[in-house]
């Protein structure tokens, strides 16, 4: 079973204002299964994130993603939901909408998706009013609309309840087996270890791995990644 | 009752026709002024910060200064004179559209930037082109632009200075209720220009009621 | 082709039954309430749907000079008479006079109250540093006031002479508010709404003749302005209708302005 090398980073560096956040990093990740970012708080998880999805530039080094994969394929899940302030049918459309897909397809698409996630119901509500887990639930529906090759989840259940947690990760699970990578940062190693292939390590803006999870649990690479394994 | 009756005809004459010249000044400014606002709000370049600051500062210029400039411009003697638009609504409107057009397009940029900072990660992720960006600013900035229209309206159906020197304050033409309170102020009919000047706050109140009222300020579910 | 063009409107003007024609006048001239008593019978006579441009006499001619206007109605000579040198238009027409009058607070401060002359009243007036209101705007009513001035041989003005850049009804405002001296035109005095305590204190100076004049705009300089139309103007204003609709004009009882046309 010979994976594919998806994305190449090498000797990447991401600065904001002279301050360097992250880098210099050098990792390759296969194109399948789910991989999860891991590290304490501030290390530069969502900034990895958001630099291979294409959210924040690299100041110096290389990102290469494989040609077939572009910004229409990709998806990104915010930490906190970034919702239009529309209805919930308003919020599910907009990806269709920009790409300018027939206006009876995409309202098959909405109906079969809010279906799927248990927000048919709420088709007609104003986004904002939802729950914490149903707004998160929206966003995932809406980042997978489009049928994403590529899927970034920015801490997608941290200020989430258990059972709104596992609808997020069965999902995950759905959309991974389907074909469709996933790149996981998560703060909780319970459900790195319940989702993901294999983990990178950030710490302080520096990448170690990627590991698989087990040999990272088993044998810390580094003294921080030790550290914060005991401290969580 | 003759006299009377001319009164309330000629009240009602004037009336329409600020709420015509104003209300047509407040959509046109708004149409350049608001996607100009977003726009502003979206792109980055070099010379932003200086076209922010020209637009707040054109809002300062005198009123009376744009008409005189108007009129310079539309003068039969002037560049464009042969247009014949001197001392006609078109000129009014013209001149009102100048002095509040930087006015809505700095209330637009400013919504529409919070809007952004909200939206940003959002609408690059999805890939959007900056066409659909502005409309989708624009479209859930309503509540925002509304208020930047209704302050634009609001600065134009009161000016006096402009639409007095493009507009001539003819009779059955160009006469509105600023200069018709102007005019009988110069008659010396004080009282008769203070219940003008009512109509016209009235006429601000109502519009502006109506506006609110269209857009449902109070309605819990939508924003 | 232009030809073309200029027929179609030519027809689609007679067509549209009232021809407009625009006339620059002086505040004096509409303050008075003329304007409305003339515009309808203007309208019924000739057809001319007469649109009024009320500013001062600086704007007034210098409208003319422009071009923005197709005729202009002032009362002063010189500037008048300079004007049509000037070559911005053919000729001056007279068409009226009234008189102007020496407004003042009835309790009289200078007590110029029974005199006949002026320049006597003025410099009693300037003797005393009473407030004098003065339009200040290079009208045909200030340079008339500058002339009284001169006539009485004062050229030193202190603080007591206010001078306000305004037209007749805003200066009459000013001085009501203030309490001060004015030159204004009978017939915007007497229709003026605003006169408090305030009275005619002195007329009857021949100094105070006041003579207004039609003045139509070039069509050499601008072949645009309706010549015919003016013309058609002009011929009722100084015709049977025009004087005598000027002559029955009455406000208050009182007989405002005079016609005078050859």
């Amino acid at each position: 079973m010979v994976e594919s090398i998806m994305i190449k980073v090498e000797e990447v560096v991401v600065e904001r204002r002279g301050r360097r956040l992250l880098g210099p990093a050098t990792f390759s990740i296969n194109d399948k299964g789910i991989t999860a970012v891991i590290g304490p708080n501030g290390a530069g998880k969502s900034t990895l994130l958001r630099l291979m999805h294409g959210l924040e530039r690299a100041r110096y080094g290389q990102l290469n993603l494989p040609i077939h994969m572009n910004s229409q394929q990709q998806a990104f899940l915010f930490q906190h939901p970034i919702l239009l302030r529309r209805s919930v049918q308003q919020n599910l459309i907009l990806p269709l909408k920009l790409r300018g897909v027939p206006t009876e397809i995409r309202e098959q698409e909405v109906v079969k998706i809010a279906t799927e996630f248990g927000l048919n119901k709420l088709l007609e509500q104003d986004a904002f009013l939802l729950s914490g887990g149903e707004k998160q639930k929206l966003t995932l529906a809406r980042a997978l609309i489009i049928k994403p090759n590529l899927l970034f989840l920015d801490e997608p259940s941290a200020n989430l309840d258990r059972p709104s947690t596992l609808i997020i990760e069965n999902a995950v699970k759905v959309v991974a087996d389907q074909g469709c990578k996933v790149i996981l940062a998560s703060h909780s190693m319970a459900q790195v270890k319940r989702l993901a292939e294999d983990v990178l390590f950030i710490s302080d803006g520096v990448v170690h791995g990627p590991f698989f999870v087990q040999d990272f649990l088993q044998k810390p690479p580094t003294e921080s990644a030790q550290d914060w394994l005991e401290d969580i | 009752m003759g006299h009377e009756y001319t009164l309330w005809v000629g009240l009602f004459e004037v009336t329409i026709l600020s709420l015509q010249v104003t209300l047509t000044a407040t959509v046109l400014a708004s149409l350049i002024g608001m996607p100009f606002g977003a726009w502003l709000a979206l792109t980055r370049f070099g010379a932003r910060r200086w076209i922010i600051a020209t637009l707040n500062a054109l809002m300062g210029i005198p009123p009376v200064v744009v008409g005189l400039i108007v009129y310079v411009m539309l003068s039969r003697s002037g560049p464009i004179g042969v247009l014949n638009l001197l001392f006609t609504p078109t000129a009014m409107v013209i001149a009102q559209v100048i002095i509040i057009l930087p006015l809505i397009a700095s209330l637009a940029h400013q919504a529409c930037r919070d809007l952004w900072a909200e939206y940003h990660d959002l609408l690059i992720s999805l890939g959007s082109k900056k066409m659909q960006r502005i409309q989708v600013l624009l479209w859930d900035g309503r509540r925002a632009l509304l208020t930047a229209a209704l302050a634009g309206f609001g600065r134009a159906i009161g000016e006096v200075g402009a639409i007095m020197i493009v507009g001539g304050n003819i009779d059955h033409a160009t006469r509105v209720l600023t200069t018709s309170i102007a005019l009988e102020t110069s008659k010396g009919n004080l009282g008769f220009a203070l219940a003008l000047g009512g109509v016209l706050i009235v006429l601000s109140l109502t519009v502006s009621f109506a506006v609110h009222g269209l857009s449902r300020t109070e309605r819990a579910s939508r924003w | 082709m232009a030809k073309l063009i200029g027929l179609i409107f030519a027809i689609w003007a007679s067509m549209s039954g009232a021809e407009t024609v625009r006339l620059a006048v002086t505040t004096s001239f509409q303050n008075s309430g003329l304007s409305d008593v003339l515009l309808p019978k203007i309208k019924s006579d000739t057809g001319i749907e007469l649109q009024v441009l009320v500013v001062g006499t600086g704007q007034a001619l210098k409208l003319g000079q422009a071009g923005d206007v197709d005729a202009v109605l002032v009362h002063s000579r010189a500037d008048e008479e300079l004007w049509v040198a000037s070559d911005y238009g053919p000729y001056r027409r007279e068409l009226m006079y009234n008189d102007y009058v020496l407004i003042g607070p009835t309790k009289d401060p200078a007590n110029i109250k029974g005199l006949t002359s002026a320049s006597v009243a003025l410099i009693a007036i300037a003797g005393g540093g009473h407030l004098f209101v003065s339009r200040g705007d290079d009208s045909g009513t200030h340079k008339t006031e500058q002339a009284l001035w001169q006539a009485a041989t004062i050229a030193e003005m202190g603080n007591w002479y206010r001078s306000v850049g305004a037209g007749m009804g805003a200066t009459l405002n000013t001085a009501v508010a203030m309490g001060g001296y004015v030159l204004a035109d009978r017939a915007s005095w007497i229709n003026f709404g605003n006169k408090h305590n305030m009275s005619i204190l002195l007329e009857g100076d021949p100094a105070f003749f006041n003579q207004y004049a039609f003045l139509p705009v070039s069509q050499e300089r601008h072949p645009h302005v309706k010549r015919e139309a003016v013309q058609r103007l002009e011929d009722w204003l100084v015709g049977l209708h025009g004087q005598k609709a000027i002559q029955e004009y009455r406000l208050d009882g009182v007989q405002l302005f005079f016609p005078n046309a050859k």
